[in-house]
């Protein structure tokens, strides 16, 4: 990855502005932090059916919830480095006024999904509360909690756009 | 009209080089808005689409690459494929087909063989002097041998909307499967042989040969010690993934010696970033998806084609071409999960095989994967390579040819894919 | 025409998935068209977890459920999965209009939806296995079984099996390779879901009960005309009966069907059936009477009249 590629939009990975980088990358090493839980809660739960006969009976709706975890703590600290994919076309021109447009595109559609997934988030995270909805699988687990991430991975990937849109406009890197 | 539209006004957004998912989530949100007058379900979609124990082989089979990769097994590996049948010409891309092939029969999902064979395969193809192109539309198209070769997740979903034999699928798909992988590694060394940057050494000898696989052993072993622990129903496909990263840690501890906690970290942040790109990908893809399901527009192409009174071949032919179209926007659980049972009646009164159709649906929908404007493959392969998605699809292009002979040719000779399961004794 | 948009969770080919389609029909019928009803079966819609919620908050205005997918949400739906609570299909027959019935009506409703119709999908069960019949409470000792949920698993720990939870997908893989020994299951979805192909031994067991209900939104469901409300009442009805000859037929048929597979069936007697409930039942009361106090107490008291 991170290698410059030929024809390849060129991706601001600087700094976001307003202190806003920190809390992204915490983000990011929390997303990789769940991604290690997930492979030794799997591991352990495969130890214990095989070996012991004492399965961990949570484990397959546990690392459920990490993968909504994971994808939503790290969305947006891949989006700082230029990750997701996007159909280039537009992006790679070399024309100014147009690539300025196409960046607010860019980070403003981003901006503007977050805002969405945050606010059907919240009344997902809500609805659940009042409902009082539990899992159906062995856990139990009141279904607000694992929902309450949709609300941290819309409010990282809003801040950083809001961050990009922000550098776009001032022409700052923030570093 | 209203198809017209909302395709065409996925692909606009989508050209306008906004992030793929934020263009299938926009899209999705619009048609909610314009339909059901509210967003709520937006959130719910992409909750309990990602709220999937099964979806943690994306990145634990990406976190087992890029161990193997930091640790340079690797590298062994490639290197001993190139001294053992690097001076056949196009012998490294048929190594990746076989290894796509082998990958595939441990893995039940087509983006994460085509993930872990990439992340791993692409720069050493490269280190050997392939064409970039040549190289991501090898890889793009062999990870779609996941849900093909089995275990395959598709698969079974498809045994269980379709009531066909889960046992007798599996088996149908182990011919076409090998036989697609044969094409393409005859393509392969096609391909090759007209590329002059392909440097083909000269035969390095038996010994040498030895040597180097003696040395690359470790990574040989890995597919048979996954495959095993899943024969011998030590863990599931699923866990497959996280046993091939213990034992992928394993080796780059004690036998490699040159692991750290740093590079553990290094490991998961890199996984970190390759997944989120495809998750995202997935959660948009799922909310576009809900949105054309809940106003039945999948389902009112179906039924049209259901409905057009054609002959077996016919509504065949026609369904596989429906197939193709939903396949270019919409990814394989869906298209699966609206299509079969609407389809089925008529195909029972056709008297066509389910087991059959299973096979030829599962390749149609491999397709899928590698056609633009949303193929997971695609999109996979330009996220780990960060090449330009037009150099992507250009180079999967050729493979899409080649499926879609494929294709042809199980529907002219349809033994190829239940020969195996009858005579094995599955009944009709 | 009021659009009706039902998710449920059962292949279409499944007996009940047919119940559900004649259903929609009749509603429309009987509403005279005032009620379009589109069936969204197999997921394909809102997966099996999510209906309970979709349908509460009006993202879609009906859906069917099985009764465990209530979970602790509202647990006295689980009563049928108490080992031989619900075995007779004489209280079957009574339950659609029956006390308990509506004591759990009046809790759906409280919770959020508004109940319409009750298929009863079995009261028939397999234990499947390879290589030997499980009849006794013995045979359960040490094998390694998938689960259907927390109260059910309690009796089958009681006997000594441990429980697996793993997605259904899985399972008929996980049973080929022997990651877990044995399942328990309906005896229709047992030769539907092709465990023929990978167990040899069957027990059949009236030991749970399960229904599939359906539901709307009670706000959508209150916006509609008396006609339109009148149909869903005498649809739901018609088609509590419907389910109940389809499930004892497709209970019926399975044996004779898994048979004719080449497994091995066994249909266990009545003392072994008493053996069974005795070793499993104190240890799903004890967990049921936790979950639900005395709304459980009271429930189970209702549908002792109904045997
Ligand atoms: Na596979
Ligand atoms: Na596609």
């Amino acid at each position: 990855m991170g290698k410059p590629h030929q024809g390849e939009v060129e991706q601001s990975t600087s700094r976001l502005p307003l202190g806003i980088d920190l809390i992204v990358r915490v983000g990011g090493v929390l997303s990789a932090v769940l991604i290690l839980v997930m492979l030794a809660v799997t591991a352990v739960n495969v130890v214990g059916r095989y070996a012991l006969g004492n399965p961990f009976r949570g484990a397959e709706e546990f690392t459920g919830y990490l993968v909504v975890a994971l994808v939503m703590a790290g969305a947006a600290e891949a989006y700082r480095r230029g990750d997701h994919i996007a159909i280039d076309l537009i992006r790679s021109t070399r024309i100014p006024g147009l690539k300025h447009v196409s960046n607010v595109l860019y980070h403003g559609s981003v901006l503007a999904f977050a805002v969405i997934l945050g606010s059907t988030g919240w009344h997902t995270v809500s609805f659940s509360r009042d409902f009082e909805s539990y899992s159906a699988g062995y856990l139990e687990t009141p279904m607000w909690i694992p929902q309450s991430a949709l609300l941290l991975g819309a409010f990282l990937l809003a801040l950083a756009a809001f961050g990009r849109l922000v550098q776009e406009f001032t022409g700052r890197t923030g570093s | 009209m209203t198809t017209l539209l909302i395709f065409g006004g996925l692909i606009a957004l989508l050209l306008t080089g906004i992030p793929i998912f934020a263009a299938l989530g926009l899209m999705g949100s619009a048609v909610l808005w314009i339909y059901e007058g509210k967003l709520w379900a937006v959130s719910d979609v992409v909750f309990s689409t990602l709220n999937l124990s099964t979806l943690t082989t994306i990145p634990l089979f990406v976190f087992m690459a890029q161990v193997m990769i930091k640790a340079k097994v690797i590298e062994d590996l490639y290197d001993m494929t190139n001294t053992v049948i690097g001076h056949l010409r196009g012998g490294l891309g048929v190594a990746t087909v076989a290894a796509c092939t082998v990958f595939a029969a441990i893995s039940g999902s087509s983006v994460a063989t085509a993930l872990s064979i990439g992340a791993s395969s692409i720069p050493q193809m490269k280190r050997f002097g392939y064409p970039e192109r040549d190289a991501l539309g090898v890889i793009a198209a062999g990870g779609t041998l996941g849900i093909l070769i089995p275990p395959s997740g598709p698969m079974i979903l498809y045994a269980i909307v379709s009531e066909a034999s889960i046992g007798a699928l599996f088996l149908a798909g182990i011919i076409p499967g090998l036989l697609i992988a044969l094409i393409f590694a005859a393509f392969c060394v096609l391909q090759a042989s007209r590329r002059t940057s392909i440097s083909a050494p000269d035969w390095a000898g038996w010994e040498a040969a030895m040597a180097a696989i003696k040395r690359s052993i470790w990574a040989l072993l890995a597919p048979p010690v996954v495959m095993g622990g899943i024969y011998f129903g030590i863990f599931t496909a699923t866990e497959a993934a996280a046993a091939g990263s213990i034992y992928a840690l394993l080796i780059a501890v004690f036998i490699y010696r040159n692991f750290s906690w740093k590079m553990l970290y290094d490991c998961a942040y890199q996984t970190m970033r390759t997944s989120m790109m495809v998750f995202m990908i997935i959660a948009g893809a799922a909310v576009f998806g809900h949105a054309i399901t809940i106003i039945r527009l999948p389902v009112a192409i179906t039924e049209m084609v259901a409905g057009m009174g054609l002959s077996a071949t016919g509504f065949i032919l026609a369904v596989m071409v429906l197939i193709f179209i939903l396949g270019m926007f919409l990814e394989t659980i869906s298209i699966i999960l609206i299509t079969t049972p609407i389809l089925l009646p008529t195909m029972i009164h056709l008297g066509i095989d389910p087991v059959w159709y299973g096979v030829l649906l599962m390749v149609n929908l491999e397709l899928a994967l590698i056609t633009p404007p949303v193929g997971m493959n695609l999109f996979v392969i330009k996220g780990i390579t960060n090449a330009p998605l037009s150099e992507v699809v250009k180079g999967a292009s050729p493979f899409v040819l080649l499926m879609i002979f494929s294709l042809a040719l199980l529907i002219a000779f349809p033994s190829l894919a239940t020969w195996l399961p009858y005579t094995a004794g599955f009944g009709r | 025409a009021t659009e009706m948009r039902c998710s449920h969770q059962l292949p279409p080919a499944h007996h009940i998935a047919k119940v559900v389609d004649r259903w929609a029909a009749e509603v429309e019928k009987l509403s005279e068209g005032e009620l379009d009803v589109q069936v969204f079966g197999a997921d394909s819609l809102v997966k099996a977890n999510d209906n309970i919620v979709s349908v509460a908050k009006g993202d879609i205005e009906c859906a069917f459920s099985l009764n465990f997918q209530w979970g602790k949400t509202l647990p006295l739906m689980n009563v049928t999965l108490g080992p031989y609570t619900m075995s007779s299909i004489d209280a079957w027959k009574k339950w659609p209009t029956s006390d308990a019935a509506k004591l759990l009506e009046d809790k759906l409703e409280e919770k959020g939806v508004h109940n319409v119709v009750w298929m009863f999908q079995t009261n028939t069960s397999v234990f499947t296995t390879k290589g030997r019949f499980l009849k006794a409470p013995a045979d359960f000792q040490g094998i390694k079984m998938r689960g259907l949920n927390k109260a059910f698993d309690a009796g089958l720990t009681a006997m000594g099996a441990s429980t697996v939870a793993m997605p259904g997908s899985e399972v008929y893989q996980a049973l080929a390779t022997g990651t877990i020994d044995a399942a328990v299951t309906d005896v229709a979805a047992g030769y539907s879901r092709k465990y023929y192909e990978v167990q040899d031994h069957f027990t059949v067991v009236p030991v749970l009960a399960a229904y599939l209900h359906g539901y709307v939104n009670p706000s959508w469901y209150a916006g509609l005309s008396d006609k339109s409300k009148a149909a869903l009442q005498k649809a739901g009805e018609e088609a509590a009966g419907w389910a109940l000859e389809a499930s004892q037929e497709a209970a019926a048929a399975a044996p004779k069907q898994l048979e004719e597979k080449g497994v091995q069936v066994y249909i266990a007697s009545d003392e072994e059936n008493a053996a069974l409930k005795a070793a499993m039942k104190p240890a799903f009361d004890a967990e049921f009477a936790k979950e639900t106090g005395e709304d459980g107490a009271k429930l189970l008291e209702l549908i002792e009249k109904l045997q």
